[in-house]
């Protein structure tokens, strides 16, 4: 009665497994991709570089999950898998191994920075060990884990292994220098973040010492799109323009703007329909919002770059520019040696130049009375914000860290005054996994899943 | 000998054909041919004639001393001695039955037709539960026979088995969203049985009556026996119309005193096009918190302008070189279309022609029957058709030998079928946005002039697309055929030992057309896309059966058989995201790659079966059933289960003296098993494709963890029952109680991502269903010329959740808006979700209100899930009565659902958006919300802080906050009124129209619910998946109104 029955339950549909670059196409493509979508909307939103006149709710901090737990948690077991198979013998490949690792910490660092409690150690380990409910991990040891991951990629890509065939990298095509360079570069970022908490200078200079980081906006970690199809265009691109047209320069950017006399202005935003330069503030409500915008009509942006089309604008993880302010701040500070000026000026030229502006214009750029650097951390953060423009949430983690530049609430806050520094847990795991979630609120303090509870790298005292 | 020639009519001296004429106590008998007409030999010594017919009362007539006479039957209402059709197609006396069994007969259905034949049972039989979908004619039903089993949660999992003339067919549902698009409801498979086919529809309702059926009849089984020429001799002609028409029987309630806008301000300019242009205010808002409709003069888009055209023909309209207007709109009067939806919807119109043929000798018969139904929808160029052929026969080869035979073909097809649930493809989503000064009118001219195919003309361009546009471009068209046949040769070998043979198919083929034309919000550059289906099933089946009258005491049978059953599935859909020229749909004119899927799937279950029946002085009954099944999407070692039932029932009024009043009682019960297998490829995880990214192939990792030793699950139930009739039958009560209990529950567990899969396959959950089904039936009035039954069916089904898995004490069934959590302890259909912050000391006098926030006035909203209700109903009733004076009948049915609770979508979206009439209040004062300020020392300050209306709506309805559009699901509806004549034989006589009655229906013509925006028997879909307990966006429900001819020469 069962014969053939084997034959007959053989899904012909799909594979049961596949090769790592098919997935590392997935994850690099995706993960780039979304990183900057986010920071085009909410990321250059919370730092205030450009305002909503529609669906406020985000800059009046009525705040969710926002999406981004489960965008990173549904990425990871593909990265999980790439790293098993660039372990496996016969498929073994130390590239495959260390962009897997790289994009693992990358993720991770990303899930603690905005939830703080994350599972960690037991994460993705359904498979393996039949853990469907893990244990969220606090901060310092997700940090810790995604510190090892970034070391251990730059020793598997310092191996400089090639790739066989299509690479499936959409950032590099497969070029194991250049990645090493972006984990290094991501040690930096993530080394400065705990600074607060951990002295970080040996780690630091070491990787200064060494040389292997994003020091040229040619080791920029971008995708540039093709534009084939909806899928692998700018994503703006693809969608309606009254979506577009919902974002609009922010007051807070303006100000600065007119500050330093940025070319950078005429670069991301439009002049009004009267020839003007008009921000609009945010946190307003949806009624007041309307009202501000039908009376002052603000600039929206660059309607050839971000909208119509669809090669233009980049995705990035991470660029040059955000590279030098890192260091020109660890500089500042002490952490490591050097000219904290010559990182700074480092940075400024690394995000004027990226966005085209011709080399004299930077360099006049360079001699505004507000623009030269006067030791502060404040302009410093200020310049390193801006450039940080579409890059994630980058610039809201060092508002966290420092409180620079300063930033207020909005007029309809719906948060009682007080600038967020956390996402929500998604209700789902309010249901699938209770008692650890539970256990990771309770454990961060502050007042139930809260927008407000600090996390333990913006809570150390070292500064 | 003698001859006697005599006629057989019913009550109403309609011939009854057929009829079976036998001489008592010999073997002479005749049956009567087309018009009740007979002839008999009466032996020498005379004799009494036995009459009778199937559902009439048999009467004994003595024919001495006449040659001729006609012999009227009157109808059994009780029909104690009522044949069903069982499992496997066997028919049996209902009053011998251990389990509870009720059937529809197909005049019922076919007097007051439902296009959909499911929706035929709704509030007619205790335990079945029937909810109607919402896309008009040619939309899905479900089905849920007592309780849901099934924590899965595929629309398919917990729907019944439906089997026609044996062969079981398909009844997914599909609903197919994704690239881009909304859900379209395609309908569920049994809707494409044909109404006027079906001679009776039999519900089996509990394991013990689907035993037979094993895996696939845990959920019930619909047992659908069409219309044969059995009975028939000569040739029979008959032929019905139906036309109805239909209306909106509900529809959101607008408010009409404020326009479009924002802040009490709008002015026209290019509707939201172009935000930075300037001039015009609010254009490109789509909220209705806009100035008073008082008549004030305001541009609007239909407005004129100073160079002739349109003021929303904002493409063509003259530019300056810095991109403002050239031309001027002329202001025209703001003011209130309160009939503006309305205007949109038309009456809708549905005519089915039937014409069957019969006829038949002692060898054998045949029917044949075509069916046109075409049907246009209450939303334009929405619309239904199905042409149905069916043929079958049976003819006597030999007198041992009997062949058996049907073919149904069905086509059904649509231009457009409407897009359902939340987005810009569904109409019903535009409302909810609209604004009440539009006049409907002013968009049916939906091109601007100049731009045809290219650039459509609305009232906003920031968000929304002309419902006309909607309608008559972007359509959803399918065409699907669909062919049921069997073939079946019974063999009687001796006189007690007979053989069936039987194989059929189900075999369907689909294709589903979806077109978006040039500036659609979704796609400004068009798209194609193809949906393909094809499903494939076929039964073999043999049954080997022997009975035997062992003596006077004891009768006793025993049969055994054996299905093949095999299936193939096959998807595919193709799309272009946009095209290269407007207006042509080919694959051969996309702008960009296609992207593709495709999905093939087959499986195989063989089984094994065998049943017994004895009984013993027709009064007691013993029934048992086992069956093996083998089945291929199972692993090795598991892929064979086993499963028995056993039932006993008792004629207690047979057994022993009982009071004069009791004439009939009659006690069951019985214990079953059912074992049930999963779908196919569910023990080992694959990757997924994607589309390609910079020429990249991408793949993505196994989103479910699959069980590679799945064991098959099971379904253990009790029923037990008492048939009850009082008063020489007038007065009946029928009561089942049952319970049964699934365990080991194959089920796609969602899991916490975070464990590297978004679910798990698991065998486990234990769901516990109880439930007690009453039907009460009388005749409280009976005279020659007058009568009056009534039926009143009570439905009562508790599921409770009573185990999960692995300590796990909650699962998430489903997520759409709301949670529906599955918890230990809990009943099953719990719905969580957010609401305000509430006043939770008991003891304070402000308990339960809402806690403000002091800064914005507005209440907080938690982020902790609470449980909102239950979205099960507490019991369901069906009242149905049906009088009959003379030639007249009347009928009217009431279907009434008790408790449960759903969660509003259009009352969310209408209350942020300021459309619906609830919003009107405090738009010049403000609103000071209910509710009070935490001082945060354990004592509360009533609020007094005034907020903006529309600041104050917005937040309360709020989507992020489902508790505060909760209703109350219960609902009485006036499902079904039928007034019918039939004309008397006497006036037919001179013609040759044998019989003809007419009769006017109506369906769902009233209902009263406590949320007037919406009804709430409807169905949301998610992802192909019905969602329970949410209404979203559904399209208004209507009522019909129609007449119903049949004729028969």
């Amino acid at each position: 009665c069962t014969e053939n029955f084997e034959e007959i339950n053989m899904n012909p549909n799909a594979p049961e497994q596949v090769s790592a670059n098919l997935l590392v196409s997935t994850v690099t493509s995706e993960i780039t991709r979304t990183l900057t979508q986010e920071g085009y909307s909410d990321g250059n939103t919370i730092t205030q570089l450009m305002a909503k006149n529609n669906f406020p709710g985000f800059s009046q901090f009525d705040w969710g999950d926002q999406g981004m737990w489960n965008f990173f948690y549904n990425y990871l077991p593909e990265i999980n898998d790439i790293l098993e198979i660039s372990r496996a013998e016969g498929t073994q490949n130390a590239t495959y191994e260390g962009i897997a690792l790289t994009m693992r910490a990358l993720s991770f660092a990303n899930l603690t920075d905005l939830y703080g409690h994350v599972p960690y150690s037991e994460a993705m380990s359904g498979k393996s060990d039949g853990i469907f409910t893990p244990v969220y991990d606090d901060q310092e040891t997700v940090y810790n884990g995604v510190l090892q991951d970034l070391a251990d990629a730059d020793a598997a890509l310092a191996k400089g292994e090639a790739i066989a065939g299509s690479s499936g990298d959409v950032i590099y095509n497969g070029d194991a220098t250049k990645w090493r360079r972006l984990a290094n570069s991501l040690r930096l970022r993530y080394l400065m973040r705990i600074s607060k908490r951990r002295d970080v200078s040996a780690d630091m200079q070491s990787i200064v010492n060494a040389g292997n980081y994003i020091d040229s906006n040619e080791d920029n970690a971008t995708l540039v799109y093709s534009g084939t199809s909806n899928t692998d265009s700018w994503p703006e691109s693809t969608g309606r323009i009254g979506g577009f047209d919902e974002k609009s320069l922010c007051t807070t950017l303006l100000d600065y703007f007119e500050r330093f006399n940025d070319p950078r202005l005429d670069i991301w935003f439009d002049r009004n329909s009267d020839g003007d330069w008009v921000g609009i503030p945010i946190g307003l409500n949806q009624d007041n919002a309307r009202a501000y915008d039908d009376e002052f009509s603000p600039s929206r942006l660059d309607v050839e770059l971000f909208y119509f089309s669809a090669t233009q604008a980049e995705a990035f993880i991470m660029k040059n520019s955000e590279v030098q302010f890192i260091l020109a701040e660890a500089a500042e500070r002490g952490i490591i040696t050097g000219s904290a000026e010559s990182y700074y000026n480092e940075g400024i030229r690394a995000s004027l130049s990226y966005w085209g502006v011709d080399d004299a214009d930077i360099e006049a750029y360079l001699l505004e009375s507000e623009v030269q650097y006067d030791g502060t951390l404040e302009l410093l953060l200020t310049q390193k914000t801006i450039a940080l423009w579409n890059v994630d949430y980058q610039g809201w983690m060092d508002y966290r860290r420092t409180g620079m530049p300063a930033l207020e609430t909005g007029q309809d806050d719906l948060n009682g005054g007080l600038y967020p520094v956390r996402f929500l847990y998604p209700s789902s795991e309010q249901t699938l996994n209770k008692a650890n979630y539970d256990g990771a609120v309770s454990a961060m303090g502050g007042a139930g899943d809260n927008i407000n509870t600090k996390g333990w790298w913006e809570t150390g005292t070292r500064y | 000998q003698t001859t006697f020639s005599g006629t057989v009519v019913d009550e109403n001296s309609v011939p009854l054909p057929g009829a079976s004429v036998v001489v008592k106590g010999s073997t002479v008998g005749v049956a009567a041919d087309f018009d009740g007409n007979f002839e008999i030999g009466i032996p020498q010594e005379g004799g009494i004639l036995v009459v009778s017919y199937i559902g009439y009362i048999a009467q004994e007539f003595d024919p001495s001393g006449k040659t001729m006479a006609t012999i009227m039957l009157q109808p059994d209402s009780q029909q104690l001695d009522e044949v069903v059709v069982t499992a496997l197609g066997i028919k049996r006396e209902t009053k011998k039955l251990a389990y509870a069994v009720q059937k529809v007969s197909g005049e019922e259905i076919s007097e007051a037709k439902e296009t959909n034949v499911v929706n035929s049972l709704a509030g007619k039989m205790a335990g079945v539960q029937v909810t109607g979908g919402n896309s008009g004619v040619g939309s899905s039903s479900q089905i849920i026979i007592r309780g849901e089993n099934s924590l899965n949660p595929s629309p398919n999992a917990n729907s019944p088995l439906f089997v026609v003339d044996g062969i079981p067919i398909n009844n997914n549902v599909s609903s197919r969203g994704s690239e881009g698009n909304m859900e379209v409801d395609y309908g569920n498979g049994a809707m494409d049985i044909n109404p006027d086919d079906v001679e009776t529809m039999t519900v089996l309702k509990g394991p013990n009556a689907t035993a037979l059926y094993g895996s696939r009849g845990a959920n019930g089984v619909v047992l659908i026996t069409t219309k044969s020429g059995r009975g028939a001799r000569g040739i029979g002609v008959s032929y019905t119309n139906n036309t109805t028409f239909e209306d909106l029987l509900t529809l959101p309630k607008y408010q009409n005193r404020y326009g479009q806008g924002s802040g009490g301000q709008f002015a026209f300019n290019d509707g939201g096009q172009n935000r930075s242009l300037t001039g015009g205010i609010n254009d490109h808002v789509d909220e209705s918190w806009g100035p008073a409709l008082d008549g004030q003069l305001i541009p609007q888009h239909d407005s004129p302008t100073t160079s002739g055209l349109r003021a929303g023909d904002v493409h063509v309209r003259p530019r300056n070189p810095d991109g403002t207007f050239a031309d001027e709109i002329i202001a025209t009067p703001f003011s209130p279309h309160s009939s503006n939806i309305d205007d949109f919807f038309r009456t809708g119109f549905t005519m089915s022609n039937n014409i069957a043929l019969t006829g038949g000798n002692e060898d054998g018969n045949f029917r044949v029957s075509f069916t046109d139904l075409q049907s246009e929808s209450v939303i334009p160029n929405s619309n239904f058709k199905r042409r149905s052929y069916q043929v079958n026969g049976t003819y006597n080869l030999t007198d041992w030998l009997k062949v058996t035979g049907s073919m149904n073909y069905v086509n059904s097809n649509s231009r457009n079928r409407p897009n359902n649930s939340y987005g810009t493809e569904n109409v019903m989503y535009l409302w909810i946005w609209f604004g009440r000064h539009i006049d409907m009118n002013g968009l049916r001219d939906y091109w601007q002039p100049g731009l045809e195919n290219v650039q459509q003309y609305n009232y906003n361009y920031n968000y929304h697309d002309n419902p006309f546009f909607t309608v008559f471009e972007n359509t959803n068209a399918f065409n699907k055929d669909r062919v049921i046949t069997n073939l079946r040769a019974d063999l009687k070998l001796t006189k007690d030992l007979s053989f069936m043979l039987r194989s059929g198919f189900d075999y369907s083929n689909e294709l589903d057309m979806r077109k978006r034309a040039f500036s659609t919000q979704r796609f400004p550059n068009g798209q194609y896309r193809e949906d393909y289906i094809y499903a494939y099933e076929q039964n073999t089946d043999f049954l080997l059966a022997y009975n035997k009258e062992l003596n006077e005491d004891f009768d006793f049978g025993i049969s055994m058989g054996a299905n093949h059953r095999s299936a193939k599935n096959r998807y595919q859909r193709i799309s272009a995201n946009s095209l290269s020229i407007p207006d042509i749909y080919n694959f051969g004119n996309a702008a960009e790659p296609l992207t593709q899927s495709d999905y093939d799937s087959k499986f195989t279950v063989n089984s094994l079966y065998a049943f017994s029946n004895v009984s013993y002085k027709d009064y007691a009954f013993l029934d048992v059933t086992a069956r093996n099944d083998w089945s291929s999407t199972l692993p090795d070692g598991n892929n064979s289960y086993f499963y028995p039932s056993v039932g006993m029932s008792f004629i207690l009024s047979d057994m022993f003296e009982m009071p004069k009043a009791i004439s009939f009682a009659k006690i069951r019960g019985g214990w079953a098993t059912v074992g049930n297998d999963t779908d196919p490829y569910n023990l080992a995880a694959t990757y997924g494709f994607g589309n390609t990214f910079n020429g990249f192939s991408r793949a993505y990792s196994p989103s479910e963890l699959k069980l590679a030793d799945l064991k098959p699950e099971r379904t253990n139930s009790f029923e037990v029952g008492a048939d009850l009739r009082f008063f020489q039958s007038r007065l009946g009560l029928d009561v089942a109680a049952y319970k049964s209990v699934t365990d080991n529950q194959i089920l796609s567990l969602p899991v916490s991502n975070t464990s590297g899969y978004g679910s798990r396959i698991i065998n486990a959950g234990e769901v516990e269903n109880k439930g007690i089904e009453v039907t009460l039936s009388a005749t409280p009035v009976k005279t020659d010329s007058f009568s009056w039954d009534t039926n009143i069916n009570f439905t009562a089904n508790r599921g409770e959740v009573k185990e999960l898995t692995d300590g796990l004490t909650s699962y998430l069934v489903k997520e759409n808006y709301l949670q529906v959590v599955a918890e230990v302890g809990e009943r099953m259909g719990d719905l969580y979700g957010t609401g305000f912050e509430q006043v939770t000391d008991k003891s304070s006098p402000y308990y339960g209100q809402w806690i403000i926030d002091e800064g914005s006035g507005l209440p907080i909203r938690s982020n902790e899930l609470r449980n909102l209700g239950n979205y099960n109903p507490d019991f369901m009733v069906g009242f149905q009565n049906s009088f009959q004076y003379k030639n007249f009948r009347f009928g009217f049915l009431f279907d009434w659902r008790q408790g449960g609770v759903y969660h509003s979508r259009t009352v969310a979206i209408g209350g942020t958006t300021g459309m619906l009439d609830f919003t009107v209040p405090g738009r010049e004062t403000g609103i000071v919300a209910q509710g009070v300020i935490d001082n945060g020392n354990g004592s509360y300050t009533p609020n007094t802080q005034s907020v903006a209306a529309s600041n104050y709506y917005s937040h309360v309805y709020n989507r992020g906050n489902e508790q505060s559009s909760m209703f109350d699901a219960t609902y009485v509806k006036l499902r079904e009124v039928k007034l019918g004549y039939t004309f008397p034989s006497k006036l037919l006589e001179r013609t040759p129209i044998r019989s003809a009655t007419i009769s006017l229906v109506g369906r769902n013509l009233a209902l009263w619910t406590e949320n007037d925006h919406v009804d709430p028997e409807t169905i949301s879909f998610s992802g192909g998946n019905i969602v329970p307990g949410v209404e979203d966006m559904a399209l208004p429900s209507t009522r019909s109104f129609g007449l119903n001819l049949n004729v028969e020469f």
